[in-house]
């Protein structure tokens, strides 16, 4: 680097060094009929992609920065939060180093992505928002997402955001909410990683029950309970039913937490708690029911 | 953009106070304007051909407010670039400098006339260079592709990099809404600065042949066809790179090779080495020509 003194210079060399620092980590995937999108190196043989750009199963292909192209594997997906994780059998890959903290709003990053043969891209923005949770348009929740107002080229899905020293933030994606440019954060990426490399899905709780969301008039609440879920539907053969659920209980209690919406769901039913049984309570007839009911695995 | 902004306010500032001197507003014909860069003092001014492409008369305005008339002295429809020259010996020159050290990453600042609001400026970061043709069948281009802000008015105008130097006359060649510019090094071909050598001879035979069936994965999916070497010149570039007969030359910085033709104009266009994939054995690998 040179004319390091000049703040334009040097603002400009730590960008082009950070893309320079990510180039080896950043994978061309090839799973789908038109443009091919991007994967990160996450371990020497790992890449972690996006799962909306893979439409198949086989027959899977990386580019590498190196030019080689390499026939991969598929380990596992998650389509709840549109990631999927790749195996290159025998490889030696450099992974991407991860940011320590967490996205901060203002921050300045850089989306990158290798769509194309021709060698990296890149566009410049900051960390517009960190929020969440989000449910995403496939039915899942992210506990936490950031938003950013760099560009993503097509093709950038499955790259990874990075911070001012090519470091991850954060794992792009246009597949979960309309095609906005989201990332979702490293920490929730790569326990993700995990689960899908353990187990090659990733294990969440079912209980088997659709509801909404209700308030109770004040002459029908009980207990310190003002409102809960309204069953609809309780599936055949679901926990739930095992448990003496019907449609029409409210459902107000599960473990003991308060429950007022579906979302409220989402942290009780982690995979950890696949197999336990908890207690739940109910308003049936007026009347409070406790009940309990053994969480499920949720089939993929 | 207010990052960069935030960084170095003064820095920026004092960039955009340095180049826009030799930026200059192009008009023709009453309808539609664009940028220039003031490539030599002696009144050579770069625009895009876009700009000028129908007029009858061109006339410059300066930033000190002189309006100047200019000739069309040279034109490249296919690189959307055109030289103009002013009757004048006091411009103020642009620093150009060599598009081929850019790296993905780089800051980069625009300076134009979008929407006919004169003298603004833009900044992002390159997000790519490549080789592409414009349209099917078309010569493929060199191009510096950038997230800056670009509108109709920018056309012409300087792609500068941190220091100011004009590194790509930004430019509309592949129409739609993609931020593009010609690279420095493409411009000052055209112009002639540097001394043209033969580039375009591989020293080697080649034919035309099938890409067998295995091979055509992935990004190579698409693909029917290469150029099967079937001689090679001692001591030519294709020896000195190490290509044999048998390989099947079947992409060159990004554009498919399948006929002679499409060779020649990629080796003629390279500045450097050129990056040649090729079918030999089962592998498909990459050769610096």
């Amino acid at each position: 680097m040179t004319h390091t003194h000049d703040p334009l210079r040097a603002l400009s060399d730590r960008m082009a060094d950070a893309v320079a620092h990510a180039r080896p980590a950043l994978v061309m995937v090839n799973g789908r009929r038109r443009q091919p999108a991007t994967g990160v190196v996450v371990a020497a043989n790992m890449i972690l992609t996006a799962d909306h750009v893979l439409e198949r199963d086989d027959d899977l292909t990386i580019g590498t920065d190196d030019d080689a192209t390499h026939a991969v594997r598929l380990i596992g997906r998650d389509p709840y939060t549109d990631l999927a994780l790749l195996e290159v059998p025998g490889a030696n890959l450099t992974p991407l180093a991860v940011a320590s903290g967490t996205a901060r709003v203002g921050q300045l990053v850089l989306a990158v992505g290798r769509p194309t043969t021709g060698g990296p891209m890149a566009s410049l923005g900051i960390v517009s928002a960190v929020g969440g949770p989000l449910r995403t348009q496939r039915g899942g929740v992210i506990e936490q997402i950031i938003q950013t107002d760099a560009t993503p080229y097509p093709g950038f899905s499955g790259g990874p955001l990075l911070d001012a020293d090519g470091a991850m933030l954060g794992l792009l994606t246009t597949g979960l909410a309309g095609g906005a440019p989201l990332a979702i954060p490293a920490a929730i990426a790569l326990a993700t990683v995990a689960s899908l490399t353990q187990h090659g899905h990733v294990r969440r709780g079912y209980l088997g029950i659709a509801g909404q969301p209700v308030e109770l008039p004040e002459g029908q609440r009980r207990g310190q309970y003002m409102g809960g879920l309204l069953l609809v539907r309780v599936e055949a053969d679901s926990p739930a039913l095992h448990g003496g659920l019907l449609v029409g209980d409210i459902l107000v209690a599960v473990d003991g937490q308060p429950v007022r919406d579906p979302d409220d769901l989402q942290p009780m039913l982690s995979g950890a708690r696949v197999g336990t049984s908890v207690p739940v309570e109910v308003i049936r007839g007026g009347e409070i029911k406790q009940l309990a009911v053994t969480i499920a695995q949720r089939k993929a | 953009m207010s990052i960069i902004h935030s960084v170095a306010p003064d820095a920026l500032a004092e960039l955009v106070a340095r180049a826009r001197p030799s930026v200059v507003q192009v008009r023709s014909g009453g309808r539609g304007q664009g940028a220039g860069v003031v490539w030599r003092s002696d009144g050579a001014v770069v625009t895009n051909h876009h700009v000028i492409a129908n007029a009858g008369r061109v006339e410059v305005e300066l930033t000190d407010g002189r309006r100047l008339a200019a000739e069309v002295v040279q034109r490249a429809p296919e690189l959307d670039l055109a030289l103009l020259k002013l009757q004048v010996n006091d411009l103020p020159a642009a620093t150009v400098a060599n598009s081929a050290a850019l790296r993905v990453g780089e800051l980069v600042v625009a300076v134009g006339h979008p929407w006919g609001r004169p003298w603004v400026t833009t900044a992002g970061i390159v997000s790519g260079v490549g080789l592409r043709a414009p349209r099917e069948g078309a010569e493929p281009i060199p191009y510096i592709q950038s997230d800056v802000r670009l509108a109709p008015g920018n056309s012409g105008g300087p792609l500068l990099d941190a220091d100011g130097a004009v590194i790509g006359i930004n430019a509309m060649v592949f129409g739609g809404d993609l931020a593009v510019a010609i690279p420095s090094a493409t411009v000052t071909r055209w112009l002639g600065a540097e001394p043209s050598q033969p580039r375009g001879r591989l020293g080697a035979s080649v034919q035309r042949a099938a890409l067998p069936a295995e091979p055509r994965r992935g990004a190579w999916a698409g693909r029917a066809s290469g150029l099967r070497i079937v001689d090679v010149e001692a001591g030519g570039r294709a020896a000195r790179a190490g290509l044999a007969v048998g390989d099947l030359l079947l992409d060159a910085a990004g554009v498919a090779i399948d006929e002679p033709e499409t060779l020649r104009s990629a080796l003629e266009r390279a500045s450097g080495p050129l990056r040649i994939y090729l079918l030999r054995g089962a592998s498909i690998v990459p050769v610096d020509v």
